[in-house]
Formats: structure tokens, sequence, C-alpha cells
């Protein structure tokens, strides 16, 4: 096959809903055998486009072309035909159902087959997972594989018949590092077959490594696309947010004289960490990081109070405090941003306001336990104000905010009971560039202005920019303390790899 | 725009909800001019509602948590036959007027007790055993219909005092009874409770996401056995009316209220997953039920419970449709 010629091709494509224009005016070229980085923030138009891609829906004008021919109508069905195949962030498995059959079932289905040929459907299967290199047992159920390999084998049933374009939709949201190398061997291993990849993804630095191509998108439009090299990673922010990040470290007003704000001794619970001490004082952000399984979100949860400790003492402010309990850690003003705020940070289904005012109950209600809307609205909307919340109502439901709106929302109410200890844990993953850069700056701000900040994340580049010292978690253990100042990102990078075994 | 949607949505069930209300009474009076629009119809629908009504309260409160209250009658009786037996020991035989009225508001104050200490007992099993609520108070259920077989073995409890017959009797200007009064100030209360206190709110939240509740410091135990003890209470309430509108205790009296409740509860638009609903929308959905089965009534197409149940499990479904499709509708028109 010809390389200069494209594989799609989408000229000056436009879609509205409900009059809200989603995209306008896009040209792509998508070419065989190569790697593209679709990129933009939420709500910038990627998944409409990707959707018009697949065939989901139908553009309101412009072309659509593949391999020169004029497409009227994309349907999914004629995309599949076409070899283009979506792996969506769920990955859409049968977890009840073993490899092979979840591999085979497309097939199976397509080709209308209705008596199951377990023979075929074990070659078809093996024959996919060869094609990946990799190797799966072909008759366990899936329920019982890892994520990664789930998202395996929906890459190995997608490319179980012919695909020539893989369109992988945040593929590492729920990767370990190790895990995400081995999916990138995948990628470039099908990509050296002569599959197209589109890889749509938030992390900067994957896709640096990954992608050849780069398309970035803000507000419906393309504003950016050409090869990768061309780029530096401000440059994408850039394009992606409209602005430039200011990536300089915190450094933070230490003095010598600065109060210690908390600190464990020796703290243990049997099964989450071991023998753990560190202190944080006034105006101080530490970073906690480790790989997944390191004890470090079990370390946050103690300090927190949700599970108890078994041994170590806690002191606040010089004082021997008991963490039994989330409530007597919001007493002692500890508070915490959650790793997963779906489940642990927000209540989907309520307004805004009253997920930022449950923090805060007691102190807006009356004795008796009256509540008036007024007040809680009225400290919705301070918070919403002062954390740039994008949202026309604090009425609306939680569930109706982006990632990052979302994550202001759990941070906001947290603030509200103007804590001495802000823990957060991986406040930024799954968040869009821009609220991003906007969680970074209010945690610098709110470290200057007194507050002690523990940062958990195993998001390098956000630890450098924010901590004054980082401590390295192994196996429950602290292993290292490191000052910022004193590594650049590639060593606690690389130091944080070496841990892997 | 979209500014609005949040608010409507809520607000729209319950104008559906009021606009069939209204399409029952209209249908029926157009229908039966005669029969049902007078006042004794009138009457005999405010005095059959609001026991039912007040079940549907009970089970709202477990709802509202993303539960279940499968005992909520059981309750009801058990509080009663409680009362009544001590009624009957210490009742005056062959007394004045208003002699054993102290033994009748004792009577009441105790079976109130029994449901609260049987709500808390749920509550318990739910909140701090871990027991999913359907099998919790399946259980209790059980537990709460076994306590009263073996109370009075089976039989009805009769010769309460007359005093007792006032709460079911008695009227407020000759014209209304008082217990639709009753259950008017009970959805008020709950009403209150659920919208304007804290504790209410925090029904709400924990029934959304209660470990997101657990992360945000509040006392889901607490929160849990609270809704399951309010429940209790109103379940006792409503086996009072019951008792004493018939002036007798059994212990399998108004057993098809159970399944009524939730029915009239997922109608009125409380979300069975929790942490959605509005005291409003149930109390529509019960004046609706209720003009609808009086209609069916007097139509005479209703000669058995069985054909009412039918169209209530009809209606159900109509409306549950009506919902699903305003909703999507609504989800297609966003993106």
């Amino acid at each position: 096959m010809n390389t200069d010629s494209s594989f799609i091709k989408l000229t000056n494509i436009g879609k509205s809903f409900a009059g809200v224009v989603a995209l306008k005016g896009i040209d792509l070229e998508i070419r065989p055998g190569k790697i593209y980085c679709l990129m933009g923030e939420n709500g910038c138009g990627k998944s409409t486009l990707i959707k018009i891609i697949s065939g989901v829906y139908a553009p309101d004008q412009g072309k659509i072309e593949l391999d020169g021919k004029l497409v009227k109508h994309m349907t999914p069905k004629e995309a599949i035909k076409n070899g283009i195949e979506v792996i969506y962030q769920d990955f859409s498995v049968f977890p009840n159902l073993t490899v092979a059959e979840n591999i085979s079932v497309n097939t199976e289905i397509t080709q209308k087959r209705k008596a199951v040929n377990w023979k075929r459907i074990y070659r078809q299967a093996q024959l996919a997972l060869d094609k990946l290199g990799i190797t799966l047992p072909l008759d366990e159920t899936v329920e019982r594989l890892s994520v990664a390999n789930r998202q395996l084998i929906a890459i190995s049933r997608a490319i179980a018949h012919d695909a020539r374009l893989l369109i992988m939709d945040e593929p590492t949201t729920a990767l370990t590092k190790r895990e995400v190398d081995a999916l990138f061997a995948v990628v470039k291993r099908l990509n050296a077959s002569g599959i197209s990849i589109i890889f749509v993804s938030h992390k900067l630095d994957e896709v640096m490594q990954l992608s050849q191509e780069i398309v970035i998108m803000r507000n419906g439009e393309k504003v950016a696309d050409g090869s990768i090299s061309d780029f530096t990673k401000e440059d994408i922010i850039y394009h992606m947010t409209g602005r430039r990040l200011d990536s300089t470290s915190y450094g933070g007003p230490q003095s010598a004289g600065a109060k210690t704000t908390l600190e464990v001794k020796h703290i243990t619970q049997k099964g989450g960490f071991t023998d753990v001490s560190f202190g944080i004082k006034e105006c101080e952000i530490v970073g906690i990081t480790g790989l997944l399984g390191s004890g470090r979100t079990a370390l946050a949860n103690a300090l927190f109070g949700i599970h108890k400790i078994d041994s170590g003492e806690i002191l606040l402010e010089g004082k021997k405090v008991k963490l039994g309990s989330v409530r007597s850690a919001v007493s002692n003003g500890i508070a915490y941003v959650p790793e997963d705020r779906l489940t642990e940070g927000l209540f989907l289904s309520q307004p805004i306001g009253k997920n930022i005012a449950v923090t805060v109950l007691d102190k807006i209600s009356n004795r008796i336990g009256m509540l008036k809307a007024s007040s809680i609205k009225a400290l919705a909307l301070q918070w919403i104000e002062t954390l740039h919340i994008k949202t026309s109502s604090d009425e609306l439901l939680a569930h109706s905010l982006s990632g990052g709106n979302q994550q202001k929302v759990v941070i906001a109410k947290w603030l509200a009971i103007e804590p001495k200890v802000l823990i957060l844990n991986g406040p930024t993953v799954g968040v869009d560039i821009g609220a991003k850069t906007d969680i970074i700056e209010m945690v610098k701000s709110l470290a200057r202005q007194g507050m002690s900040i523990i940062l958990v994340s195993d998001d390098v580049s956000e630890i450098m920019m924010c901590c004054n010292r980082i401590l390295l978690m192994r196996s429950g253990r602290i292993t290292e303390e490191i000052l910022t100042d004193h590594i650049t990102e590639p060593e606690l990078y690389a130091k944080i790899r070496a841990q892997e075994v | 725009m979209s500014l609005k949607k949040g608010k409507i949505k809520n607000n729209s069930q319950l104008c559906i909800l009021i606009a069939i209300f209204f399409g029952f009474f209209v249908l029926m009076s157009v229908l039966m001019p005669g029969t049902f629009l007078r006042l004794g119809t009138m009457q005999s629908m405010m005095v059959q509602l609001p026991e039912f009504g007040i079940y549907a309260l009970a089970m709202m409160f477990a709802m509202i948590l993303g539960g279940i209250d499968l005992s909520i009658v059981s309750i009801g009786n058990l509080s009663s036959i409680i009362a009544s037996q001590f009624m009957l020991r210490y009742m005056i035989a062959n007394a004045g007027e208003t002699e054993n009225l102290r033994v009748v508001v004792q009577g009441i104050c105790i079976a109130l007790a029994v449901g609260a200490l049987c709500g808390i007992f749920n509550g318990v099993s739910v909140a701090v055993v871990g027991i999913p609520p359907m099998l919790a108070t399946l259980a209790s259920m059980s537990i709460f219909n076994g306590i009263s077989t073996v109370l009075t073995k089976g039989a009805s409890l009769q010769g309460l005092p007359e005093e007792y017959a006032l709460i079911g009797k008695s009227t407020l200007f000759g014209i209304i009874p008082i217990i639709i009064v009753i259950f008017l100030l009970a959805a008020c209360i709950a009403y209150v409770i659920q919208k304007r206190t804290k504790l209410g709110m925090k029904m709400f939240l924990v029934g959304s996401n209660a470990r997101a509740a657990q992360f945000s410091g509040i006392n889901n135990h607490f929160v849990i056995i609270t809704a399951y003890l309010l429940s209790g209470v109103l379940s006792s309430l409503a086996g009072i009316i019951m008792t004493s509108r018939s002036m007798s205790a059994k212990m399998d009296y108004g057993l098809i209220y159970q399944l009524q409740a939730i029915l009239a509860v997922v109608l009125g638009g409380v979300s069975p997953k929790g942490g959605i609903g509005s005291v409003g929308g149930v109390v529509m959905a019960v004046l609706s039920l209720q003009v609808l089965s009086t209609g069916l009534n007097i139509l005479n197409l209703a000669s058995t419970s069985y054909v009412k149940n039918l169209i209530w499990g009809l209606f159900l479904v109509v409306v549950l449709l009506m919902n699903y499709y305003a909703d999507t509708k609504k989800r297609k028109g966003k993106i």
C-alpha cells in the first residue's frame, strides 16, 4: 500500500447538537501505518470526532473519503467493514466469558454463524494474540484477568478481523507504568504491520513517547497538527489551553521557624504500611509517591481516619491525636481529596451546592438542625467563584460537570472547613490540562497561605512542580526522602520505575 | 440553558403526577357525575387514604437511602397488637365516656415506641451489621409477624376502649376526617425533615453515595438508623389508624399495603437507587391511586382487588415509561 495516499480523509467536517457547535471545519487525514495522537481538553470535540470517524454520528457538513472514495452514509457497520475499530475506555469485554470467546465473539456474530465451532473460536483467538505477540490463557474467564490484560483482549478482538485503523480512547488511564510500556510495545508492533493508530490521551509524556503525528483540538476546532518532533511539551499545552503553563517549582516560603503541623511516628497498619515516620510544616508541600500498591493510598486513608492504625502515634501541632474515624480527622482540621473522585468524592445525583456544603452542615444549620437553602446557595456560589468552577448554576447535578470541575467541587468542600492539613490523592488524574493547571496553582497558593499539603501522586511532573520534599514509598515503607531541589524529573522517574521488579 | 434542566426534571415529574391526579379526578367526575362528585365519596376516600399514605411515607424514608423496608405493615400490626393488649388489660370495663382516655393515650404512645424500636432494629441490621436492606427487612418482617402471632395466637383482638375509635371516626368541622389531617401533618413533617434539616440532607447524600458520605465525615450509621426509626414510627402510626378504624388488631391486617407502598413511592418519583425523591411526589401518587381505586370501585369494574392491582400495576408501568421517555428525550437533546 502506498503510504502517501490517505486512508481516511475528512474535509471541512462540522457537527452541532441542538444548536451547540461541537465541531467546525475539521480537516483531517489519516495515512496508513502512522500513529496519531488526538489531544485536547474535555469538551473540545475529541469524542465527537472519533464518533464521526467510526460512523456513530453523521456530520452536518463536510465530506468523508475512504481510500479516496467519497462515503455518503458512514455507519458503524460500514466503518467496521472498512477496518475502523474503536477501543473505548471501558473496553466492553464480557467478564463472564473466556478469553477465546471474548476475542472471537465479534467475528462469530458478523459472520452470522449459528452453530459454535470451538476449534475455530480458539484458532481465531490464538491468531489474534499472535499478531500482538502476547500470550494469554485462552480458557481463562476474563474477570480473573488484570485491567491491562482485559485491554489487550479488547485490542485482540478489534484486530481479529482485519483492522486498518485502531482508535484508542484514553487507553492508559487505569494502567501501571509497566503495563503502559507493554501496551505501547503492542501498539508499535501493530503499527509496524501497517495498522494506523489514533491515540486519545491526556498524558503528555505518553504522547511524546508514542505518537508520530499529533492533532490538537480546542473548542471544536483543530488548532494545530503536524509531526510530534516539531512540538515541545509547552507548545502542546499552549495549543490545548490557549495559555502558557507556569512550570516553575514551588520552592515555598520555608523559614526555620515554621511550626510542624502534622507528625507521624512509626505508624504501622497491617497489610497497608510499616513503620512510617515523617513530619510536615506550615507552608510545606510534601509529595508521597510510589507505585500502585506501595502503600501510599493506605497511608493517606489512615491519616484521614478511614482505617485505624495498629501502632505508632500521630501528632497534630505537637498534641497526640487518635484518628479513629473521618469525623475525628475532620474535627482535627485534616481534609482529604480521595483517589477516586466518582465513588469516594462526589454525590453525582445531587446538586453541586449540596456536594460542597456536605462538610459544613453543622456550621450552616441552626441549633435544632434546620437548614436554609439560601445558606447552602451562598456557600456554593462563593466556592464556585473562588475556584472558577465552570457551571451555570449551583443547582445543577454534580454529574453534569467535567472531570476537572468535579475535582474542584471535591476540593471546595474541603477548603470550606478551612483545614490545617490537606491531603490530595491523585488530584489531577483524569482532569484536563486547563483544570490541572488551575489545581496545581491553587495547591501552591494554599501552601503559601500556610496550609500543610500532602500530595499523593504518581505524576512526576506534578510532584516536581509542587513539592518541597518527596517521600518515596515501596512495599509499605518510606524508602527515601528527597528534596525536590536535589533531583530532576527524569531522575525521579527512574527512581520510581526502579522499584518495579 | 442547562441551568434549568436539573430543576425542571424534578418539577416535571411532580407536574406529571399532578396532571394525572386531576386527569383521573376529572375523568371520574365526567364518567359518574352523580356518584363520584359527592361529599360521601370524597369522605370515604379521605378515610381510606391515610393508612396507605402513611405506609408510603414510611417506605419512602427507607428508599431515599437506596434501601427498602419490607417490614412496615408488620411493624404497624405488631405495634398496634402490643398497644391493644395493653389497653385491653388496663381499660376499665363499662366505664364512662372519657374514663379510658388515659389508657388510650398511653396505648398510642406504646405503639409509637414499639414502632421506633422495630425501626431501630432494622436500622442496626442494615447499617451496623451490614445486611442488605431487602434481606434485613425480610427477616425482620418474619420476626415481627412471628411475635404478633405468638402474642395473639393468630386471633384478632377486639373490645378495645370506645375512646380509641375516636381517632378513626372524628371529623374536623363535621366534614373532614381527622385521619386525613393526621396524614397531611405526617407528610408535612416528613417534608420538613427531608428538605429543611441537615439530617434530611444527609439522608439524601447517603442514599446517593454512601461511600462518599463516609469520606465526607457523615456518620452513616446514625443517618441510616434514624431513617429506619422514622419509618418504624410512621408504620406504627398507620397501624394505629388501621386498628382504630376497625376497632380490632390482628397480625395480618393490611398486608397488601406492603407492596402498594413500594408502588406509590416509585410512582412518586423516588429513585429505587436512592438519593432522589420528594414528599410532594409521593403524596400526589397516593392521591392518584386513591382516586383511581375509588373510581374503579364505583364503576364496579373492580369488584375484586385483583382487578384493582392489575390496573395499578399497569398505571405504574405507564408512568415509568413516561418518565423514561421524558428522560431519554432530554438526553438526546443534550448531546
